[in-house]
């Protein structure tokens, strides 16, 4: 018996047509197709508390806190381990989970060195075909471009200033009263009641560029040079001079950032 | 520490001058509160960024001043129309006048300095510690001594620094290092409201750029979001307003959303009772596979993230026209631009961003 296909026999469900949808785009893979990486201790301190690192298609800063060495360990700790969960296969718990543990992990660190306080802030990207999720606590950055020089900034600083401005308060009333507004609100090393986990999904296409950049680039290197990093030159050469013109404002701060580009990539 | 080293003259005149362990602050004229709130606010060594930031905050509108902090370096600051004088060969002078934003110069490790600033008439030397004085000008003398000590503290604090690394577990060094600490403590932003604060979600500020029209856009936006004029680069330009809405959601059956608020969208959203989603704006849309509580809309700054609440159907998106579908994973936000499609249950909705005006 043949049936005549008319408009009652297309599929209904959402899920099916966006599945077909889906299955005829397979055919475009994005991937990373170039990175760089640089940190710096800067001018003004001993120790870089800084970490960045690069496992498969996943990329981290972290900006450890806790004096005199205490603070590269906890975010040398919080790197590796959040490095091992994310890259495991298949992913054994929800990047909330992961963040939770990697968290307990820096707290137990510290508290068998007798580092009390020991934290980092840490800032993923796992690129997922046209999707790269950010994974996020503190006060790194992650800012999206392209080569036209457009510029975004996708997360949210966990700090005091930030959460005032996004409640409509008056952040200088505060600082009045004595406030300090750059206090983290999250990050590593807090006890789970306390910890928030920013995950956001970011759709990406061929030509972008993502930086990821603790505060020692954010709070000191100018747009322009942000702008610059994303094109034209390569994203090591990018992530080199970003770090070197933190060092240029006075190298107040220890500056990492790590670039990478999406294109297509093999399937 | 006591200061030996650091002899401050003061000159008498209607400004006033504010003195710490080792930094001070000085405004010839002028409300000087709230550089002065900043300034005191900080921990040691963090004076002068601490005003800067105050600076920023109040968008550059403040009297014009002198910031000075000394120890291994002598680190020095202007803004508006003021002078600082010194014996330093690389800073003779260094003047606030003809910037926009401050002037500042770091001296590395002088081994004496004199430093003025409409010193005329200074008297003898105050034994003013912490605390503010009026003043018409000053002159601080960097003695040889004061500063070699502060700077043979210094060079100290780094080899504990560079032992520490290597020998991680000597535990009462780490102590007392984590105790000195400046990172600052983790603070609940809600212990920072007062009680009887109702935090209204609808005046939520963020950071803008505005053009001459007084449109606001992102901080990092190049032109205006709203009518494309060209905006000035550089931080100096960045204020804080209450967020412009950042578009509109198109709904299938022609209904929209503005987007001035984060919303809550789904069968009953009303009867939703997770925390984490009081804030947001309930909006009723029917539908066969709609769930009560289907998709959360937020605001983050400039960025609008949809979000699956743990739907029965699931919510998926095309980020842009003719890309992959994305399957959204309950509760874990995905950022959506402008053309990007969200389904839910059998509805949608197109994300709409900011008009253009014509």
């Amino acid at each position: 018996m043949i049936v005549l296909l008319d408009d009652d026999t297309v599929p209904t469900s959402n899920a099916e047509v966006l599945a077909d949808i889906a299955a005829a785009l397979e055919t475009i893979a994005l991937g990373v197709v170039q990175w760089g990486a640089a940190t710096s201790t800067g001018l003004r301190r001993a120790i870089n508390e800084d970490v960045w690192g690069h496992r498969e298609n996943v990329f981290t800063v972290a900006d450890g806190m806790g004096g005199r060495g205490g603070g590269a360990v906890a975010a040398r700790i919080a790197t590796d381990r959040f490095l091992d969960a994310a890259v495991a296969v298949p992913r054994r718990a929800t990047w909330h989970d992961i963040v939770v543990a990697v968290s307990d992990e820096v707290s137990r660190a510290g508290e068998a060195q007798a580092m009390a306080r020991l934290g980092t802030t840490l800032l993923a990207a796992v690129v997922e075909g046209s999707i790269v999720t950010l994974v996020h606590l503190g006060d790194g950055r992650a800012y999206r471009g392209n080569d036209p020089g457009r510029l975004e900034l996708l997360t949210q600083d966990h700090d005091v200033r930030s959460e005032l401005l996004a409640a409509g308060l008056d952040a200088r009333e505060y600082r009045e009263r004595g406030v300090a507004l750059h206090g983290l609100t999250s990050f590593i090393g807090l006890p789970v009641d306390v910890l928030r986990v920013d995950v956001i999904a970011v759709p990406v296409r061929a030509g972008d560029r993502l930086l990821l950049c603790t505060d020692g680039v954010h709070r000191h290197v100018e747009e322009a040079h942000l702008r610059t990093a994303m094109g034209s030159i390569s994203c090591q050469q990018a992530a080199d001079r970003l770090v070197a013109a933190a060092d240029d404002t006075g190298g107040r701060d220890n500056a990492t950032a790590v670039l990478f580009e999406i294109g297509a990539v093999a399937q | 520490m006591t200061e030996q080293g650091a002899s401050l003259r003061v000159a008498p005149g209607g400004g006033r001058l504010t003195r710490r362990a080792r930094a001070l602050l000085f405004v010839p004229s002028g409300d000087d509160a709230r550089l002065r709130a900043a300034f005191l606010a900080c921990p040691d060594g963090d004076e002068l960024g601490a005003v800067g930031a105050a600076v920023v905050e109040a968008g550059f509108d403040v009297p014009a001043f002198v910031a000075l902090a000394w120890g291994p370096q002598l680190r020095a600051m202007a803004f508006g129309e003021i002078d600082i004088e010194t014996d330093q060969p690389t800073m003779p002078m260094l003047s606030g006048a003809g910037s926009r934003t401050w002037v500042e110069h770091t001296t590395a490790q002088p081994t004496a300095a004199v430093v003025e600033v409409n010193a005329e008439g200074a008297g003898e030397s105050t034994d003013l510690e912490i605390g503010t004085v009026p003043a018409g000008g000053f002159r601080l003398e960097l003695g040889r001594q004061g500063i070699a000590a502060v700077a043979a503290a210094a060079a100290a604090d780094d080899v504990d620094d560079v032992e520490v690394v290597e020998v991680v577990d000597v535990r009462t060094e780490l102590q007392a290092a984590v105790d000195a600490d400046v990172t600052l403590p983790p603070i609940d932003p809600a212990s920072l409201l007062p009680p009887e604060v109702e935090v209204a979600r609808r005046d939520s500020f963020v950071e803008a750029r505005q053009c001459s029209s007084g449109h606001a856009s992102a901080p990092t936006a190049a032109a205006c979001e709203v009518c494309g004029e060209l905006l000035p680069p550089g931080q100096a330009s960045v204020v804080s307003v209450r967020r412009p809405s950042l578009g509109r959601l198109q709904l299938d059956d022609g209904g929209e959303l503005e987007l001035d608020e984060g919303l809550l969208i789904g069968r009953h959203p009303e009867r939703d009772t997770d925390p984490e989603r009081a804030t947001l704006r309930r909006v009723h849309v029917d539908g066969e596979k709609v769930s009560r509580s289907h998709v959360a809309v937020r605001l983050q700054g400039w960025e609008v993230l949809v979000a699956d609440c743990g739907s029965t159907n699931g919510t998926f998106v095309v980020p842009h026209p003719g890309t992959q579908v994305v399957t959204l994973v309950p509760d874990q936000a995905q950022l959506v631009e402008p053309g990007a499609v969200v389904y839910f249950g059998s509805r949608s909705f197109v994300v709409h961003g900011r008009k253009q005006e014509s």
